[in-house]
């Protein structure tokens, strides 16, 4: 093709009609629609991520790092993985969707990766309220299986962390009894601060007779 | 106003409000720089001539998504880059040195810290340098030295086409003179 031959094509195809110019309304829209994406994924990912907090909280798990090496290697196991994958997934769609205006590509994305995450976590901590969760939670039980599955807390940890109310106290520890009231076990841990009725979370193995000799056990304070 | 005084800016707003024959005004001053941009970036292809021709369809057909407020001249350029990067792609030798993501756009200032570019070079000298040794950079490094030495832009308007942060920009030219410089010592 020769060079000067470019314009010629350019024209002949818009006159000929078969190069159309985009309305306006086209891009209002498309923007449109991008923003919205973007404002519902933020949403999502506010959701997903204080669901995360919410069940590792609820399963006890949370409380475990407290206890040294071992505390931690069970927290680190009890992470709810799917709600974590599936929280950056959508943080970094909304980083894709972001990074198409000036204000974010301009500046290091790491910049962007701190606001977002900062401005979900503020609104965690401001607007979604605690109860949100344990309401959905109740509600999800058998009308919505899908969304019940993230909620089921003694399923995601592992078989050493306990999570019950104490019913009754021994010379060596005190009995505890799962949320369910199905199951009770014998804890031979020695404390002052804990009171029948309260919930806590116990860490250790469960031996054949039903005892429980953890590496750690805390009150939970419910949210 | 004579048309061949008016800006790019303006010119892009008559062709919004209808008047397509202002189109061919940008045509024509933005061909011969869009020919000379495809030919450095896509050194040794053919297609060159066919590629400005899209850029310019495209830049037609999306020129309502122009906001006059803006600069016209980084807007085309974002929409030749896109068409040329997507040529390049279709190279396998070039595959490679196209990545999605770049640990320069996440720690620019990191990447700065290490920097060794030697910026003493002279435009005029970096100039010759670059059509001599062009087809040795990766494209990452290459883009921001053309769209810099040849096409004279500044750092933002460079990652206004680039879609990088404007430290990264002067990171990949740090990093391009520091590769050409080797080159040469070589």
């Amino acid at each position: 093709m020769k060079e000067d031959a470019i314009e010629k094509n350019i024209f002949d195809a818009i006159e000929r009609g078969k190069v159309k110019m985009r309305p306006r309304w086209h891009f209002v829209v498309r923007t449109g629609l991008a923003a919205a994406a973007a404002i519902v994924l933020f949403l999502l990912l506010v959701c997903l991520g204080s669901m995360a907090i919410f069940t590792l909280h609820e399963s006890g798990a949370w409380f475990a790092y407290d206890f040294g090496f071992a505390g931690w290697y069970l927290f680190l196991r009890s992470l709810p993985l799917v709600l974590i994958v599936l929280t950056l997934i959508f943080t970094a769609a909304v980083v894709l969707l972001a990074r198409q205006y000036a204000f974010a590509y301009h500046r290091p994305l790491i910049y962007l990766l701190i606001v977002i995450v900062g401005f979900a976590t503020l609104i965690n901590f401001l607007v979604v309220p605690p109860a949100f969760h344990r309401t959905i939670a109740d509600y999800a039980g058998d009308n919505l299986p899908f969304i019940s599955a993230f909620y089921e807390f003694e399923e995601m940890v592992p078989s050493t962390v306990h999570r019950g109310e104490i019913v009754a106290f021994t010379n060596s520890g005190f009995v505890l009894q799962n949320l369910g009231g199905t199951v009770t076990a014998t804890v031979v841990f020695a404390t002052t601060s804990f009171r029948t009725g309260d919930v806590v979370v116990v860490f250790g193995d469960v031996n054949a007779s039903g005892t429980i000799y953890p590496f750690g056990a805390e009150k939970i304070v419910p949210w | 106003m004579k048309e061949h005084e008016a800006r790019d800016e303006e010119i892009a707003k008559r062709v919004q409000e209808g008047d397509r024959s202002s189109f061919r005004i940008l045509v024509e001053r933005y061909e011969p720089k869009m020919i000379r941009y495809a030919k450095r970036f896509l050194f040794g292809n053919d297609d060159a001539k066919d590629l400005v021709q899209e850029v310019f369809i495209k830049a037609y057909v999306n020129i309502q998504s122009f906001r006059v407020k803006q600069r016209f001249s980084p807007w085309l350029y974002r929409i030749a880059h896109n068409e040329f990067v997507n040529a390049l792609k279709k190279r396998e030798r070039e595959k490679r040195n196209i990545s999605i993501f770049d640990l320069d756009i996440l720690f620019p200032h990191l990447a700065i810290a290490k920097e060794t570019a030697d910026g003493d070079l002279h435009r005029a000298e970096m100039k010759r340098l670059l059509d001599r040794c062009l087809d040795t950079l990766g494209a990452k490094y290459r883009e921001p030295l053309i769209l810099y030495y040849f096409e004279e832009m500044d750092y933002r308007a460079i990652a206004d086409v680039l879609h990088i942060p404007i430290a990264t920009v002067g990171v990949r030219l740090g990093r391009g003179r520091a590769m050409l410089r080797k080159i040469i010592e070589q």
